[in-house]
């Protein structure tokens, strides 16, 4: 039975192994979106619980379940992004939140990326994330992010081109300014 | 800068590994029918119940009886007797906590004295070798911090919500990894899924079995593949509550080689008769 269909029917099971298989990429998405992990682990956990909904419209004859679920990751980031950005003034660095240990791994080179991604121009950001993180094909970009392809490919090529130019000083081989 | 260049740049920037209360907050989520406008995660609860203009409140509120209390706590140590739990200890396991440095060198962070309560790791007592005062300070936060918690949590969160948190609580294992890299002061815990019934301990790929100071333990490995993301590998014993006797933190390398970055081990286990 369709893992979807199972899950509405009120198997605990079929919504877990979802969860297992799609969770990972789907909470890096909205954490490299959003910044957050706090947000992140909401809209994840939203996202899946959206599929138990009587309205959702995921229809599996028209999508594929992985998809529809980083569509509906997009969005509630973007819901979640837009609201703080008018509700607070701090950058999306102050809104990290990582372990001690992980916090303990972050390199300044990190921090600058992770700046650098986060300042390009929102569907420049979601669709390098989703191609270069993600490794996700254009083609499903295009649906995720419902696009035409050719919109995907120039907009990837611009973010990249764009990074090149802000992370220029950091190219191995060139020795930093600081 | 070519592309190759600038993909190896980008690689730099690694996500977190999602939290363990992420599965609980579906599960919960499920469970309880919640609709998609309340149904956020688990460990924000708390947040996202508290109006923002309470919310500054709380803060202030917390900030003012935080200060109190450590005041309080270094005055009147004897008042602070959270290290004496309201159940029997059937056991308890003292600790050492190693961290590696880059070249390899490696140095004791912590002893700690610890045991395990329904799967939660609870401190009884820690030391800093070497730092008599980050001893001092590391003890007064471990004895002030829980009472600010669970104040704050009364006054900001309702019985449903207490029973939903304490739920998600119930199907998650917690243990502690030591320090904060910087001060050492702030102990680390981290949530962890348990096993399905019968499996174990911890839900994940198992990775050894191992027997530690007589204690059969089984190894679970954590790691989520993000490209700088730490792999965590834990030992636990289900004849100690599924405390961890061994805990291992791993940093990834740009070769995908790991290198080990923090070390639990448990030195001695002493049963109460």
């Amino acid at each position: 039975m369709d893992l979807v269909k199972a899950a509405r029917k009120g198997r605990e099971d079929a919504l877990l192994q979802l969860f297992d298989e799609h969770h990972l990429p789907l909470f890096r998405f909205a954490y490299r979106l959003t910044g957050s992990v706090a947000d992140a682990e909401d809209i994840v956990q939203e996202c899946f619980l959206t599929l138990l909904q009587p309205e959702c419209s995921y229809d599996p004859g028209r999508t594929s379940v992985r998809t529809y679920l980083f569509g509906v990751v997009r969005n509630q980031s973007l819901k979640r992004r837009r609201k703080s950005d008018s509700a607070r003034q701090d950058g999306p660095d102050a809104r990290h939140e990582r372990s001690p240990e992980s916090q303990a791994l972050r390199t300044e080179l990190e921090e600058v990326v992770a700046r650098a991604v986060t300042q390009l121009p929102e569907t420049q950001r979601e669709v390098l994330i989703l191609a270069h993180y993600e490794q996700m094909p254009l083609a499903e970009i295009a649906r995720v992010m419902a696009l035409e392809l050719g919109a995907v490919k120039s907009r990837l090529q611009r973010a990249r081109a764009s990074l090149k130019e802000t992370l220029a000083e950091y190219a191995p081989g060139l020795e930093r300014k600081r | 800068m070519n592309d190759t260049e600038l993909d190896e740049i980008l690689n730099s920037w690694s996500a977190p590994p999602a939290p363990a209360s992420l599965r609980e907050g579906v599960r919960a989520g499920f469970a309880a029918g919640l609709g998609q406008e309340t149904s956020p995660g688990v460990r924000h609860w708390t947040a996202a119940f508290v109006p923002n203009a309470r919310k500054t409140l709380v803060a202030g509120a917390s900030l003012a009886l935080g200060t109190l209390l450590l005041v309080v706590a270094q005055a009147f140590p004897q008042m602070f007797s959270l290290g004496s739990p309201p159940v029997k200890i059937p056991y308890t396991v003292d600790s050492e906590f190693v961290r590696y440095a880059e070249d390899g060198s490696s140095s004791i962070e912590m002893y700690s004295t610890s045991y395990s309560l329904n799967g939660h790791e609870i401190l009884l007592s820690r030391s800093l070798p070497g730092n008599l005062l980050g001893t001092a300070i590391g003890r007064t936060l471990d004895a002030t911090l829980p009472y600010v918690s669970r104040l704050m949590s009364r006054l900001t969160v309702d019985a449903e919500l207490s029973e939903k948190v304490r739920r998600a609580a119930a199907q998650a294992v917690t243990v502690i990894t030591g320090g904060d890299e910087r001060t050492g002061l702030l102990l680390a815990h981290y949530g962890f899924a348990r096993a399905a019934p019968g499996a174990g301990c911890l839900a994940g790929p198992i990775v050894g079995r191992e027997t530690i100071l007589n204690y059969p333990t089984v190894a679970v490995q954590r790691d989520d593949g993000g490209p700088q993301s730490p792999r965590m590998t834990l030992w636990t014993s289900p004849d100690l509550g599924c405390f961890a006797l061994r805990i291992t933190i791993e940093a990834r390398q740009p070769d995908g080689t790991f290198r080990l970055v923090s070390r639990k081990q448990a030195l001695k286990v002493t049963m109460n008769p």
